[in-house]
């Protein structure tokens, strides 16, 4: 297993080349994932601008245009109360994205500080907290966001947390490799041998060199963050109305199946591009850092 | 074998104790009050004698550690409480609709298999050519579309071209197999989909790096048809990793089929612990949390047995 992940700084960037050169380099070797960073900036740029972006207000309703199908007024239609469903499309990314990534970054922070200190060290400590991690992984992602959901109650903080425990132990598990591979090097022993302390070798000797994997997993589940967060909405069970969100607004238009079909479109290609790009950029950064872990 | 076997099953048991621990922690040690949440915290109508009946009734006003030991011995007499919604046991509510679920999950995972395996084996054959890189398309859509949209996209199509309805009722695999398999094509096409793409992904990874190895080459070099050395010679060590995704990803299909069995009507374990949150039946959330966890760690062990048994170096580590 500690030979599986070796952590070094990839050959081809280790140069010292600028920001510059080494998107340039990253877009001409990995057309798709270049092509996926900039599905990925589009929607952080809509997320962010959706206040300038939206045509309408998202949650205004006019009620005399419920249901109005694709027109110059309602771009994309509107929705069983006549809410413009392209500006809560704009205005859903928001939620998206910010469940997304704030979902992703304490879940894989959690996880990864848990298992590098565990990691590190080691016995009945790592016996532990590997077994505690066992358990949580038995849990199917989406069922323990539920629970968690169920009993927490629906709040957009509840759903972040809801969908970053699940993360803890999927996350430990692959720097927790890595960092065994890193506490053997030679260089730790030389941090030891010097007297460093104990958090000064990990925060600053164990932590950085796992980096690499740990970008690889946090984009991976960034994706699974979107997706859940969208399941729960669906669900009814996320963040709760009137605030846009592109689950539940699937979930609404299946009772207008037959007379507003396009409910059931828009917001669907919405959760798929988004997904769609940070799969497309993780799989290149995953090729670019570290070929090795090819199989997760 | 037999020594791994036993070995396997006494790791287990304090997963399980853990396992029930942490849903029994969840439900109680998380902040929010389960009874003010059966009764509707957000009217703000629920009178004080109201929440001390519900309590009462959960048995949430003894001490901490007297629920935990009655959680826990009526989870060994299989006894996980009545649901609060239909004053059923818990374990009989499960019961009736596991097979349902557990008939569309396996149909899944058939359908994922005659998807992926093909699928991976090609795009490795291939490699960096148009073919590869369509089928890449096809497997990182199969990430990244939402498993409940394609759902409804397939319904929504074959409502509006064929007027059809996913159906009322759904029959039971052991009573009428072939109805219950017509009926759950669907859900289970759109379900394994996205497992088709994992594996898919691993299978052609791992087709490409067995080809390089020595044996293959070995394998050629002796005159072997290419047929013969990727079907024969290959394909056996590139599926190892494969089935180790395979069974990862039936506990991705757990919640998988949450959603599905939500948008297709089909009466299962899903649909129960959806309508279950809604109706704050919290019991009820428990024990389908408890029996999906006990699943999860039934197919991981085994997926274990097969690898160990198709990779005997597993065992002596």
């Amino acid at each position: 297993m500690a030979q599986q992940v070796e952590v070094l700084a990839p050959p081809n960037m280790q140069s010292s080349d600028g920001w510059v050169a080494i998107l340039l380099r990253f877009s001409r070797e990995k057309p798709l994932g270049a092509a996926g960073a900039f599905l990925v900036l589009a929607m952080i740029l809509v997320a962010i601008l959706s206040p300038w972006l939206a045509p309408a207000d998202p949650v205004r309703t006019h009620v005399r245009d419920a249901l109005a199908s694709p027109s110059g007024q309602y771009l994309l239609g509107s929705d069983e109360l006549g809410r413009d469903s392209l500006s809560r499309i704009i205005y859903g990314a928001r939620v998206s994205i910010l469940v997304g990534f704030l979902a992703t970054l304490l879940g894989t922070v959690v996880g990864t500080l848990l298992n590098v200190f565990s990691a590190y060290k080691g016995g009945w400590v790592d016996i532990t907290i590997q077994r505690v991690m066992d358990v949580l992984l038995a849990f199917p992602t989406l069922i323990m966001a539920l629970a968690i959901m169920a009993v927490l109650g629906p709040s957009l903080r509840n759903v972040i947390i809801a969908i970053s425990i699940p993360f803890i132990p999927r996350a430990g598990r692959v720097v927790r490799s890595a960092a065994l591979a890193v506490k053997e090097q030679q260089y730790i022993e030389a941090a030891r041998a010097v007297g460093a302390s104990q958090w000064r070798i990990v925060f600053l000797h164990v932590l950085p060199n796992c980096m690499a994997p740990y970008i690889i997993v946090a984009t991976a589940f960034l994706g699974t963050a979107i997706l859940v967060e969208a399941s729960l909405s669906f669900l009814g069970l996320g963040i709760p109305p009137p605030t846009p969100s592109w689950g539940r607004s699937l979930a609404e238009s299946m009772e207008f199946f037959n007379s507003a079909p396009w409910l059931a479109i828009f917001p669907g290609i919405a959760i798929s591009l988004a997904v769609f790009g940070v799969n497309l950029l993780g799989d290149a950064l995953r090729d670019v850092l570290d070929p090795r872990l090819k199989r997760l | 074998m037999k020594e791994y076997i036993v070995r396997r099953l006494l790791l287990m048991v304090p997963t399980i104790f853990g396992a029930v621990t942490l849903i029994f922690l969840l439900m109680n040690i998380l902040p929010g009050d389960i009874a003010m949440m059966i009764l509707g915290e957000d009217t703000g109508q629920a009178s004080p004698e109201q929440v001390a009946r519900i309590r009462e009734q959960l048995g949430l006003n003894r001490p901490l550690y007297v629920q935990y030991f009655s959680w826990l011995w009526g989870i060994v007499r299989l006894d996980f409480g009545n649901s609060l919604w239909t004053g059923q046991p818990v374990f009989h509510e499960i019961w009736i609709r596991l097979p349902i679920t557990l008939t569309l999950i396996s149909f899944s995972v058939l359908i994922s298999a005659a998807l992926a395996v093909p699928v991976g084996i090609l795009a490795a054959l291939r490699q960096d050519s148009w073919v590869d890189y369509g089928l890449r398309l096809f497997t990182i859509s199969g990430l990244s579309i939402p498993s409940f949209w394609l759902g409804m996209l397939v319904i929504l199509f074959l409502l509006i071209v064929f007027s059809w309805f996913p159906p009322l009722t759904y029959a039971v695999i052991y009573k009428d197999p072939w109805t219950s398999l017509q009926q759950l094509f669907l859900p289970a096409l759109v379900l394994g989909y996205r497992q088709a793409a994992v594996s898919a992904r691993m299978m052609r990874s791992s087709m490409l790096e067995v080809l390089k190895e020595d044996y293959v080459r070995t394998a050629r070099a002796k005159g072997l048809m290419e047929r013969t050395v990727v079907y024969l010679h290959a394909l056996k060590n590139a599926s190892l990793p494969v089935i180790t995704i395979f069974g990862v990803e039936m506990v991705i299909l757990f919640s998988g089929a949450v959603i599905i069995e939500k948008i297709f009507n089909v009466p299962g374990v899903g649909t129960l612990i959806v309508d279950a949150m809604g109706r704050r039946d919290i019991p009820l959330v428990q024990g389908v949390v408890l029996i999906i966890v006990g699943f999860v760690l039934i197919i991981n062990l085994i997926v274990d047995l097969i690898y160990s048994w198709l990779d005997p170096r597993i065992r002596y580590h």
